[in-house]
Order: structure tokens, then C-alpha cells, then sequence
């Protein structure tokens, strides 16, 4: 698929690519070991072991519980819609 | 019969919390790599690109439930950083500019007087800066680090088109604000 004008679009890669080198080698660059860092990282926020719940479904649960309390006679609605 | 690799990912998707752990550290000294370069390939920058990393495989530790063993575990990890560098690029947006420093370090293009030829490159390195990142990465991945169109895609988690035309925007804004300056390409 192309799009406008190809020469004008390779002339600006060219550009780019003379601007904003490429990195050489960054899959084997030097990174020091973060395994550490990380290992802290999971200590100071360990993972939730409650279910995470979504704010719009609270939201929908508070309305329900609402309405049951405000509109009693919905309940049997709701019940048969469950 | 399955593999050891395969077996590791099973272990990561759905073990024992302590075989999660295992299995996660396995891939991590595995990735841990190829994860970072495809970051420093994105914000160029191996301070950040170190910190984002570590956020990186901290989410994928976090969503590890989620993982689907299937479909590997490489570009589920590479489309985690992706997101996590352009979180990282919005915020970095406004405030970041490039140096003279900098420029001093890239290598020189065969183009006339080389002072205008440095002056037109850090123009154009300080206009790609300018761009939307979302525009900036999908350029920065396929032009400059000349990744496959295919491999861009699932890393941004949309189609090959998609970014094409974020390719094509993101040299036409470019070109827009350079000759802006007063520079035509």
C-alpha cells in the first residue's frame, strides 16, 4: 500500500535516518542485571491475591442494592432477570 | 510431548505461586535483553530504558494469569514495553529536548558544509521530538530501526495499515515543520 507521494516520503526517511541514527546492536548492548531491582520492586507492591473487581461493575451493583432498598417491589424483577 | 521452553510457560501461566516465581525468573534472565533493546530503541535513552524495563517485566509479572502460552511469550513481553515506553514518552513529551551533546555523537551525513548539515540534523532531531509519540514510535520502529511492518503492528496491537499511515503522518508533519523552519528536504 502506498501513500502520497513516494519520492517526497523516501526523501524524508532519508532525513530522519541521518537525524535520529539507528542503535547498533541494541539486542546485545550491555544492560546491567535488573533482577534485583525488579525483585524490590515486586516486594514493595506484591500482587493482589483478591479478584479485581471494576469500578463500573461496583457501580452497577451499588444501583442495584439502591434500587432493591428504595423500590422494594423490583426485587422479584431483578430476582427473575438473575 | 512438550518442550522445556513450553513447559516454563505453562508453569508461568497457571503454576504454583512458587513455580510462577521460578518460571518468571526463568524468562526474565531470558528476555530480559531483547526486552531492553526493543525499549532503548524507542525512547533512546538507556537510563530510562533500564527503569522501563524493570517496569515492564513488573507487569508482566503482575498479568501473568493473562498470559496465553500459545501465542509465545516474546511479543506478548514486546507489546507490554511498547505500551509502558509510550506511557513513558507522554509524560516525557513536552519536556524533552535534544542537546548539542547529543548531536555530537551522531555520526556525520556526506552533505556539503558540515556546520549546516549538524544544524539541519538537530533541527530535524528536535521536530521529531515534537511529534505525537504514538506517531514517533511507529516511525522511530520502522524507518529508523527498520523493524518489519508485521512486528511493529503487533507491538502497537494494531494493523499493518495502521501503521503505515502513522509512517506516512508522521514524515508529513515532519516535512511540515521543518519547512517551517525554513528547511526544505
Amino acid at each position: 500500500m502506498k501513500f502520497g507521494n513516494t519520492r517526497d516520503q523516501d526523501r524524508m526517511k532519508e532525513v530522519l535516518k541521518e537525524a535520529v541514527p539507528r542503535i547498533e546492536g541494541a539486542d546485545d548492548g550491555s544492560c546491567r542485571d535488573l533482577w534485583p531491582v525488579l525483585l524490590r520492586r515486586m516486594e514493595e507492591h506484591p500482587a493482589s491475591h483478591w479478584p479485581k473487581v471494576h469500578l463500573l461493575d461496583l457501580a452497577m451493583l451499588a444501583g442495584l442494592a439502591a434500587l432493591a432498598l428504595f423500590v422494594p417491589v423490583s426485587i422479584p424483577v431483578l430476582l427473575y432477570y438473575l | 510431548m512438550q518442550s522445556p521452553a513450553s513447559d516454563v510457560l505453562m508453569e508461568f501461566r497457571q503454576g504454583d505461586p512458587e513455580s510462577v516465581e521460578a518460571a518468571f525468573e526463568t524468562l526474565y534472565r531470558q528476555h530480559q535483553r531483547a526486552v531492553y533493546g526493543w525499549i532503548l530503541r524507542i525512547v533512546r535513552d538507556p537510563s530510562g530504558a533500564e527503569e522501563l524495563t524493570v517496569e515492564t517485566f513488573w507487569r508482566i509479572h503482575k498479568a501473568h494469569e493473562r498470559f496465553e502460552a500459545a501465542r509465545g511469550f516474546e511479543g506478548w513481553a514486546r507489546r507490554i514495553a511498547t505500551r509502558v515506553a509510550l506511557d513513558w514518552l507522554r509524560t516525557r513529551h513536552a519536556s524533552s529536548e535534544l542537546s548539542v551533546e547529543c548531536l555530537a555523537e551522531l555520526p556525520s551525513p556526506n552533505v556539503g558544509d558540515p556546520a549546516i548539515a549538524a544544524e539541519i540534523r538537530l533541527r530535524t532531531a528536535q521536530a521529531f521530538r515534537r511529534l505525537p509519540p504514538a506517531l514517533r514510535v511507529a516511525a522511530v520502529l520502522a524507518v529508523v530501526e527498520e523493524q518489519p511492518h508485521k512486528v511493529v503492528a503487533e507491538a502497537l496491537g494494531i494493523s499493518v495499515t495502521a501503521v503505515k499511515v502513522r509512517v506516512f503522518r508522521a514524515l508529513r508533519l515532519l516535512r511540515k515543520d521543518l519547512k517551517r523552519q525554513g528547511i526544505t528536504p
